[in-house]
């Protein structure tokens, strides 16, 4: 009875120690199949660190791959007053290093209120520019590690590229309408981190990081800084307002250059006034003149009502539209279309507008682009004024013939002069390379091309574009005179003036419109303040790039 | 006897094969940490490439070799005046 006794309790016994194995074992399985997921992310979340992988926001080039804008490190300078009072020897470097003039640090520092730590300005200096200022070693002085947007090519393609804000977000031009493309997107991912916060597993990524992506601009920087010079050099000579200049590969559509005075330092965020950042070449619309007049001539000799010999009389060199009086300036007499065109006869071309609808004048030169964007797809472009059909009459029609009721930017005018140096074919404006964009579209028949080409060589030759005159090069051009609107009519001292001019060479043809608003000084004329200034550029162009006028040089290239 | 011997063996087997693990976790959480220091150091070759890119640009900047031109060896461009007639 005993042995039966303690052999029960053995069994009891051993029956407990199995079910509590049981019941590990049954824990064990339940934990891995039907908890692990959980417990899994739990561990994670107690020894891992979100880590976020950066992104460097893409370079821009030129179409040579010369470098525009660069992200890259910059430091701040800053001073603890207290201490750095203390010892005030090669202050003086320390204020060439920065750019600032002497007295600048003792004047900074005493303005300083409490002993906080005060930046230096500027806030953003080169790497090379901080390491010569710390080994200076002076006490009490600092430096902070930040990320910059440069753009070593500065004021010259400053309307163009734009600018970033301290996030490295776009702010205007091409920084802002290529912004997804050149800033990416930041990666995220779990990583686990030893004792000493080095990274020792990752897990996959949770957010994949896009990185930024680089750039390449159909502009050249030469031509830009070419063009931004001469621009600046001939506002301050006519003590001009403001002023454009855009010149664009006929072939492609390709701008090559694009410059506005007043301009900016993009480095520099003190020059950022509205009145400097603003891109006039897209933004400012004017109304065009007599850069209007070739095509409405197009017009009339596309509609066949003329040809290019044609007469018209135009004495005695006045008309009158409505309560207004135009005028010649003296009479021609009987002219030919061409010499229309070469003396830039208001009357003579307003007598051809008699001969075409209104319907016809505007359905022209709205298949030259105006009144649309030209597709270079920039920010704040303006389509300009272009009047409305129904309004159209014979009064409004012969102003508009000469170019007054519409109003056009800078790039709308270049793209529709490209027509001319296109066989009739009209592109749209491009800014990258790998933008696409429409097929060319013929506008006019290539002999009306031709003809019109003919009329602004001789424009050029013998009439008001003299001064744009190259030696070698067949240059075509039309120049504008307009007086400028105000509130009570147009204003007698006032004036924008135009040159919108084709350089034929060997491989391409350049068409290049210059703008200048309020010329005040030395000339007032398309003929005698923009079209010098066509010369001179294009004359630097011709020698940097090299350029060769066509073989016969009154056949253009340019073939679609 | 056989048994005990086949359990002392593969007693030992799985001794071996925990050591093994654990040296591969630490081999791999060294390679990590390379990879971690490699990372740095890229990253830091990659701010000194950018630097040395932003330099380049602007030593060949028109605008600083114009001022240079002008200013330091004298020289004028072959049209100087401003408006030819």
């Amino acid at each position: 009875m005993r042995g039966f006794k303690v052999n029960f309790r053995i069994l009891i016994a051993q029956f407990c120690c199995i079910l509590f194995g049981l019941v590990l074992v049954l824990r064990m399985i339940q934990i891995n199949f039907n908890q692990s997921d959980f417990l899994v992310e739990k561990g994670i979340n107690q020894y891992g660190q979100l880590k976020t992988i950066p992104t460097k926001r893409g370079k821009i080039y030129d179409r040579n791959g010369e470098l525009l804008a660069i992200s890259a490190e910059a430091y701040s300078v800053f001073v603890r007053p207290s201490v750095f009072k203390k010892n005030p020897h090669n202050w003086n470097r320390l204020e060439s290093y920065l750019g600032q003039t002497a007295g600048y640090i003792e004047k900074r520092i005493n303005n300083t209120q409490s002993d906080k730590f005060t930046y230096l300005q500027p806030r953003l200096l080169a790497p090379q520019t901080m390491q010569q200022i710390m080994d200076l070693e002076l006490k009490g002085l600092g430096k902070e590690l930040r990320y910059q947007r440069f753009y070593p090519q500065r004021e010259a393609l400053a309307h163009l590229i734009g600018y970033t804000n301290d996030e490295h977000v776009g702010q205007e031009g091409i920084e802002l309408i290529f912004d997804d493309y050149l800033s990416g997107k930041n990666g995220k991912k779990k990583v686990f981190l030893d004792a000493k916060g080095r990274e020792i597993a990752s897990s996959d990524m949770i957010v994949p990081m896009v990185p930024g992506k680089d750039l390449f601009l159909t502009v050249d920087h030469r031509a830009q800084f070419y063009s931004n010079e001469i621009l600046i050099e001939s506002l301050k000579f006519h003590e001009a307002d403001s002023g454009s200049i855009m010149i664009i590969d006929s072939g492609t559509g390709e701008i090559i250059a694009m410059v506005n005075a007043p301009t900016f330092n993009p480095n520099s965020r003190a020059t950022f006034e509205a009145y400097r950042v603003r891109n006039r070449a897209v933004t400012d619309s004017y109304e065009p003149g007599s850069t209007l007049k070739p095509f409405v001539i197009a017009a009339a000799l596309e509609n066949r009502v003329l040809n290019p010999l044609s007469k018209i009389n135009t004495s005695p060199g006045l008309l009158t539209i409505g309560n207004w009086k135009i005028g010649d300036g003296r009479d021609h007499g009987i002219i030919t279309v061409e010499q229309i065109l070469e003396k830039s006869s208001n009357v003579g071309v307003a007598k051809i507008s008699d001969r075409l609808t209104g319907d016809g004048v505007l359905g022209i030169l709205g298949r030259f682009g105006f009144g649309e964007y030209t597709g270079a797809m920039l920010p704040g472009e303006s389509t300009g004024h272009f009047p409305e059909q129904r309004r159209m009459n014979f009064l409004k029609k012969r102003s508009l013939s000469f170019g007054y009721g519409i109003s056009v930017t800078t790039a709308q005018l270049a793209r529709a002069y490209s027509v001319f140096a296109n066989h009739g074919y009209l592109k749209d404006l491009k800014i990258t390379k790998d933008l696409i964009s429409r097929e060319a579209a013929q506008i006019v028949s290539r002999k009306t091309s031709n003809q019109i080409l003919n009329m602004l060589k001789k424009a050029v030759l013998q009439g008001t574009g003299k001064l744009a005159r190259i030696d070698s090069f067949d240059v075509s051009g039309k120049t504008g005179t307009v007086r400028k609107a105000k509130a009570d009519g147009y204003s007698n001292e006032e004036h924008t003036v135009f040159f919108a001019g084709i350089l034929p060479t060997k491989t391409t043809n350049y068409v290049c419109v210059v703008v200048i608003d309020n010329p005040r000084v030395n000339g007032s004329t398309g003929g005698n303040v923009a079209a010098p200034i066509f010369s001179k550029l294009m004359r630097e162009l011709i020698r940097t790039f090299a350029l060769e006028p066509p073989y016969n040089s009154s056949n253009l290239q340019g073939e679609i | 006897m056989k048994k005990v011997l086949v359990v002392i063996a593969l007693l030992i087997a799985n001794c071996f094969l925990i050591i093994e693990l654990i040296m591969t976790r630490h081999s791999i959480r060294v390679t990590m940490i390379e990879l971690g220091f490699l990372n740095k150091k890229f990253e830091r070759l990659t701010m000194t490439n950018e630097s040395l890119l932003l330099e380049k640009a602007h030593l060949s900047s028109p605008y600083r070799i114009d001022i240079i031109a002008r200013d330091q060896l004298g020289m004028s461009k072959p049209d100087s005046k401003i408006q030819e007639r």
